[in-house]
């Protein structure tokens, strides 16, 4: 038996799911996070059924008539009759909207129950709503549920209920029968009777004290929180706080006390193995897996204190306002407020933040934002800013800060640049989202969502980043010959040989050697793999212990163990954050892009973009810092002089293009 | 002997991270241990209806 969940973006169809399943999928107390079907077995506890029942969490759809990708899922899913039964999840709080899609839904003659979701927020606003007269008129039982309480309230009542309807004939309360749907003003005439008919059931059925006139807190905050001029430092000064508390206090503090646990494992295996076993054996075990994972794993800390802060901003429905505050700037560059959202899912992984431009309807904004969503640096990234602040800049919170702010100038200066490429300079768009109720944030929730990233993170390290590691560490022990490399001759050594043509190009940069560019290519892998390859390379257990680090070079300071400078190593960061995102987040750029030149040219303006802004941030520190130009400022100027002209031929060529429409369009 | 206990220790943990990559490989999902419940995927978006929906704004657009 299978149970669709069917509803408007938001009603709260996925806490549901994961209530009734026990899975972890991603929710968001905004519009548009789930953005394709998702299923799972319902807990028998829930269910109490023998037989499994399959739960189908739909993305979110105003009707039946869709207008993004994924609410053309769900109308083809409810309507091909795949599912026994719908339960339709209607937020209480907003029913008059939300009834338009179940008076469709009951039309296709599935049998359905109403979920009448958040009535914990309703009930708040001692909103009263007649569940007897609303089953009555629409046909259909109707149960009140709020998924997100800790004790499923009507999580039961409502599966009994769906298993009690399988096999019957649903009716519907409202019929278009007779519409003609090649003609607008018939279809047009047709939802004006839905609307109605709609609005004479609520009038019905519901009992608000409050008028919607008066000003609630809600509007209150919105005034503030996403104001013209102060929403933009409200969201820098909230993001400097979320990295602050995670990299500079509370982060730092429990990653000590686990990378403790690190480097007792690491001496316990040492100690077991002994003096005996070959050097080879013991670089590959010690240094290879257990230092270059164990230096990933170092970060995990930092990286929860991090997204249970971020899942509590989510949460609380304010990231749905800073959607509102970035529209603004979005706009004048040919982007809308909703690119925001596929950029604030990729701050937890590129690959669903490019998966979620499907909500945009326009397609030159949808493939602009999936090109550019990987500037905002993702969770495998964070591992790199966390190490590069915390070796270089004493674990200044404006690291980690700067660079999100970068990211988004970059994804501006990046829109403003396809626009003019592609010509499209004078297509506006509009935004429309609906801000979600400002609550406070579950704790729950925010730790279950840092556990099951923590889970991933810990896996990855432990799968991928292993096995990189320990290649790395077999390329750097061997030479082309397949001899193992003498000592202090680690530039002769297969890893040297695969990465020093890149490191030549790389000396503009300030980073020219080979460690650091075979960190740079390994990062394509996975981008925690630049923290566990520099491990590697460097013979470093653990990032976290700068004492140890120190200790590596014989008591040199730590710049000179990497050859790194403090603006040198902002650079690396940079270009390292700004470049190309991993293979897997490029595979997903080319499904969403459906098109090679547009994900040629994103690939190889993310290159672009991260060597010149790479080189302009060495070049530019360096002088400010010492007075004179860095290493390689020629070669480097000249690679950029090139890189941008390239770029300026494109723009101008776009120009014309588009002169050519219009005096086209005008004859 | 020792070697050989070492020696088949590494093997032991590649083979189990090899096999869990390779796993997660056949079960569609781009990232092995995806914390996003592995529902993405780099093979090209059956049915999302990405053109018809173009099709209809620009029919909406015309109308």
């Amino acid at each position: 038996m299978k149970i669709a969940l069917a509803g408007n973006p938001n009603s709260g169809k996925t806490t549901l799911f994961n209530a009734i399943t026990g899975k972890i999928e991603r929710v968001g107390n905004w519009a548009g996070v789930t953005i394709s079907k998702k299923e799972g077995p319902i807990k028998p506890a829930i269910s109490k059924s023998d037989s499994q029942i399959i739960a189908v969490d739909l993305p979110g759809a105003y009707s039946m008539s869709p207008f993004t990708s994924e609410e053309t899922i769900t109308r083809n899913y409810v309507k091909s009759a795949q599912a026994d039964v719908i339960i339709n999840v209607v937020d209480s709080t907003n029913l008059s909207r939300s009834l338009f899609f179940t008076t469709q839904l009951l039309q296709l003659g599935i049998p359905l129950v109403v979920a009448l979701n958040k009535t914990d927020i309703s009930n708040k606003r001692k909103t009263e709503i007649d569940l007897n007269q609303l089953s009555e008129v629409l046909g259909c039982p109707v149960v009140e549920t709020t998924a997100t309480s800790g004790n499923f309230n009507g999580l039961e009542a409502l599966i009994a209920t769906a298993i009690e309807l399988d096999g019957h004939q649903q009716s519907a309360p409202f019929s278009d029968v007779g519409i003609d749907l090649k003609n607008p003003e018939s279809v047009r005439s047709f939802d004006t009777k839905r609307f109605d008919f709609v609005k004479a059931l609520v009038s019905r059925t519901v009992t608000r004290p409050i008028e919607s006139n008066i000003q609630t807190f809600q509007d209150k905050a919105d005034r503030i929180l996403a104001h013209k001029w102060l929403g933009l430092p409200i969201f820098a000064v909230i993001m400097w706080a979320v990295f602050s508390i995670s990299q500079t206090h509370v982060g730092p503090v429990l990653a000590d006390v686990f990378v403790g646990w690190i480097d007792s494992l690491y001496a316990l295996v040492e100690t077991l193995m002994g003096d005996e076993v070959s050097p080879l054996l013991s670089a590959l075990l010690l240094d290879g897996i257990i230092g270059g994972v164990g230096a990933v794993i170092g970060f995990l800390p930092l990286i929860m204190v991090l997204f249970f802060l971020l899942a509590l901003l989510e949460d609380s429905g304010y990231m749905a306002r800073v959607a509102v505050i970035m529209d603004r700037f979005f706009k004048k560059v040919g982007l809308s407020g909703k690119s925001i959202i596929p950029m604030v899912i990729g701050t937890g992984c590129a690959i669903p933040g490019i998966m979620a431009t499907r909500t945009i309807q326009n397609q030159r904004q949808r493939r602009t934002t999936a090109m550019l969503t990987p500037f905002i640096p993702c969770g495998a990234k964070l591992p790199v800013i966390a190490l590069f602040a915390g070796v270089f800049f004493e674990n200044a919170a404006w690291v980690g800060t700067s660079m999100y702010f970068a990211g988004i100038a970059l994804i501006i200066f990046g829109a403003l640049m396809v626009v003019r490429i592609t010509g499209e300079k004078g297509s506006r768009s509009f935004f429309i989202l609906e801000l979600p109720e400002y609550r406070i944030p579950s704790v729950k929730r925010a730790v279950v969502s840092t556990l099951s990233r923590a889970k991933a993170f810990v896996i990855k390290a432990a799968t991928i980043i292993l096995v990189c590691n320990a290649v790395v560490q077999i390329m750097q022990t061997f030479n082309w010959q397949f001899e193992v490399v003498a000592e202090g001759a680690a530039d002769t050594s297969i890893l040297a040989g695969i990465a020093t043509p890149f490191a030549f190009i790389l000396i503009p940069l300030g980073f020219g050697v080979w460690q650091l560019a075979a960190a740079a290519i390994t990062g394509f892998i996975a981008k925690e793999n630049v923290v566990g390859t520099l491990a590697v390379v460097y013979g470093i257990t653990n990032f976290i212990d700068t004492e140890e680090l120190a200790l590596v070079s014989g008591g040199a300071d730590v710049a000179s163990i990497m050859g790194l400078s403090s603006v040198a190593a902002l650079s690396y960061l940079v270009f390292n954050l700004f470049t190309p995102p991993c293979f897997a987040a490029i595979g997903a750029m080319n499904a969403e892009l459906e098109n090679k030149k547009w994900l040629w040219g994103g690939v190889a303006f993310q290159f672009g973009v991260g060597y010149v802004v790479a080189f302009m941030t060495y070049q530019i520190g360096t002088l400010l810092v010492t007075g004179l130009l860095g290493q390689g400022f020629i070669y480097g100027l000249i690679a950029s002089l090139i890189l941008v002209g390239i770029l300026v031929y494109f723009v101008r060529k776009g120009g014309e293009d588009e002169e050519q429409k219009l005096e086209l369009s005008a004859a | 002997m020792t070697n050989i206990v070492v020696a088949f220790t590494i093997l032991v943990i590649l083979s189990l991270s090899v096999m869990r990559i390779l796993s997660d490989k056949r079960k569609g999902k781009s990232c092995t241990g995806c914390a996003e419940g592995g529902s993405c995927s780099t093979k090209p978006i059956q049915d999302t209806g990405k053109h018809s929906i173009d099709k209809r704004i620009k029919i909406k657009q015309l109308t």
